[in-house]
């Protein structure tokens, strides 16, 4: 009886051993791949530099970086408010209402939403009308795939304020506003800026909303209402590209790509430590 | 309940102002029927401690006095509570106000992200306290709640950084500093050691003084040490109410009797 349970045990743990490694195994393939190639070809050159005609060697891809800076610093402009505030009212505004509740799962559902799709209803209302690619759009829609990502985490972050904290700000004769604005907020602030930073690293990947919307530049461009480059649409063009040099480069772009993620995800994650290291009684 | 009404008759009439009054309460929770029918007196600068067993009602109670429950939807009174002779369970009756009068201090400490004086700081604020004056209550309201000393010279540093009771202590400080006219507590010692406990006990031996409180306890011998009236809650229902030492040494229900001493609870 006993020796059963034991085999049986060792089975089942050496089964889930198997695919955790299984799975490590791809990942750190991509991301080893993407260090060895990256890294090789990685030159000041490549953000300094803009791109040459095609099939002339050398150049870099300063429109890219710059463009995807600018891209997703707009849509985070436009994201973080909008999801903050929901998130917000979803947590200690919302009743339970059968309107709330459905509220509160379409943002749910928006969070895994086809990214791809966000991309084509930004090109229906933003793309379509104006008659051109632009980089407003690109902003707008990557802002779409931002707002529910901060929304649900800010609204999950706030529900773990315990609630005889708010009781307290309540007890001493404060407004509801008041609570929240200096109590529920401040107690959540870390959980709140870690969402944030969560929600640019997913943004910062996608390349599918962006090829129906901001579209690509060869030229630098700082005007939000042509189209604009950047990294992850680049990185796309030039791995179907058929120069040598292009893909070296979307090598070098992809690399400094994850690193950047990489980092915001580090960053987060560090946030998370140091708030619950200093908030234990 | 009749024996009590007698010994109330006895012992009560007229040994203190009233603070507080609860006239045939009845409170629900939803469709639950939580508080059934409680008339309890609050006399002035006494402390007044609840006993019973878990589920028995006490907390349920005390939110009442402060109409804290009513920061949730779903909540009906029926009955009656006064505070100084005026109702507060009345619709115009301005909770703001109500709760800066009737402070409440909870079972784990409370303190706000922010820094130790501005915890304390908190409601002055909300007040439109300032300047001088916000400087003078806060610390005012430190020495009185015997946490200064220990405090004074890391008024900027995050509340975190205090002790589990040193905490409590600067909740009790936050709620006092706003100068309510009741204090109530909810087993503001169940999650402290022994000499936090000790402390927080002296605390509001002295603080009756100038605050009426009404304590919430599941330690029996701290509300024998500390209480001065005693309200035994079951099920519910206020079995007996009575001077503390009357309650744990002759007591009038068998209910009570039984609790005290151990058999159930």
């Amino acid at each position: 009886m006993k020796t059963r349970r034991k085999v049986k045990s060792f089975i089942m743990l050496s089964l889930s051993a198997l695919m955790a490694l299984y799975g490590l195994f791809w990942l750190f393939w991509i991301l080893g791949a993407l260090l060895v190639n990256g890294f090789r070809y990685l030159t000041p050159d490549l953000v300094l530099l803009d791109p040459t005609p095609p099939g002339m060697e050398g150049g870099g891809l300063r429109p890219a970086f710059v463009g995807h800076l600018i891209l997703v610093g707009l849509a985070t402009l436009i994201g973080v408010p909008v999801g903050l505030l929901a998130g917000l009212y979803l947590a200690e505004y919302a009743s339970e209402s059968r309107l709330s509740t459905l509220l509160r799962n379409v943002t749910d559902i928006m969070v895994s939403t086809p990214s791809i799709i966000m991309g084509a209803v930004v090109y229906a209302i933003l793309v379509k009308p104006i008659g051109h690619f632009n980089g407003f759009a690109g902003g707008v829609s990557l802002a779409f795939l931002m707002a529910p990502v901060v929304a649900v985490t800010t609204m999950q972050i706030l529900r773990l304020v315990p609630q005889p904290l708010r009781e307290a700000a309540y007890a001493l004769g404060a407004y509801r506003w008041q609570v929240v604005r200096y109590v529920v907020m401040r107690s959540a602030r870390a959980g709140i800026i870690t969402g944030i930073i969560l929600g640019v690293a997913r943004i910062s990947g996608e390349t599918a909303p962006l090829l129906f919307t901001s579209f690509n530049n060869n030229y630098l461009s700082l005007n939000l209402g042509k189209p604009m480059a950047s990294v992850t649409v680049t990185v796309f063009n030039y791995v179907m590209g058929p120069y040598h040099y292009w893909h070296q480069q979307a090598w070098a772009a992809a690399f400094i790509l994850t690193l950047s993620v990489l980092i915001l995800s580090f960053l987060a994650r560090w946030i998370i430590s140091r708030r619950t290291t200093q908030k234990e009684v | 309940m009749k024996t009590t009404q007698e010994a109330e008759k006895q012992s009560l009439k007229g040994m203190w102002p009233l603070k507080m009054e609860v006239k045939k309460l009845n409170f629900y929770y939803k469709t639950v029927h939580a508080l059934k029918n409680i008339n309890m007196p609050i006399y002035s600068q006494q402390i007044t401690t609840l006993i019973g067993p878990s589920g028995c009602g006490k907390t349920t109670f005390l939110r009442c006095l402060n109409r804290i429950h009513d920061v949730y939807s779903g909540v009906r009174y029926e009955g009656d509570i006064l505070l100084n002779g005026e109702s507060i369970l009345k619709n115009n009756v301005d909770l703001i106000d109500l709760r800066s009068r009737v402070g409440m201090v909870f079972q784990k400490p409370t303190a706000f992200p922010m820094s130790i004086f501005e915890n304390v700081a908190f409601g002055l604020r909300l007040k439109g306290i300032k300047g001088t004056e916000l400087k003078d209550r806060v610390e005012k309201a430190l020495k009185d709640s015997a946490l200064w000393d220990e405090v004074k010279d890391r008024l900027k540093e995050s509340a975190f950084s205090l002790s589990g009771g040193q905490q409590q202590r600067l909740c009790i400080a936050r709620a006092i500093a706003v100068e309510p006219d009741v204090l109530l507590l909810d087993e503001p010692t169940a999650s402290l050691d022994p000499i936090s406990t000790a402390k927080i006990e002296d605390l509001l031996v002295e603080l009756k003084k100038r605050i009426t409180i009404v304590i919430v306890t599941h330690n029996l011998q701290q509300a024998s040490r500390i209480g001065d009236y005693t309200g035994f809650m079951y099920l519910g229902e206020l079995v007996e109410f009575n001077r503390t030492e009357k309650i744990f040494t002759q007591p009038a229900e068998k209910l009570t009797e039984d609790y005290i001493t151990g058999r159930f609870g």
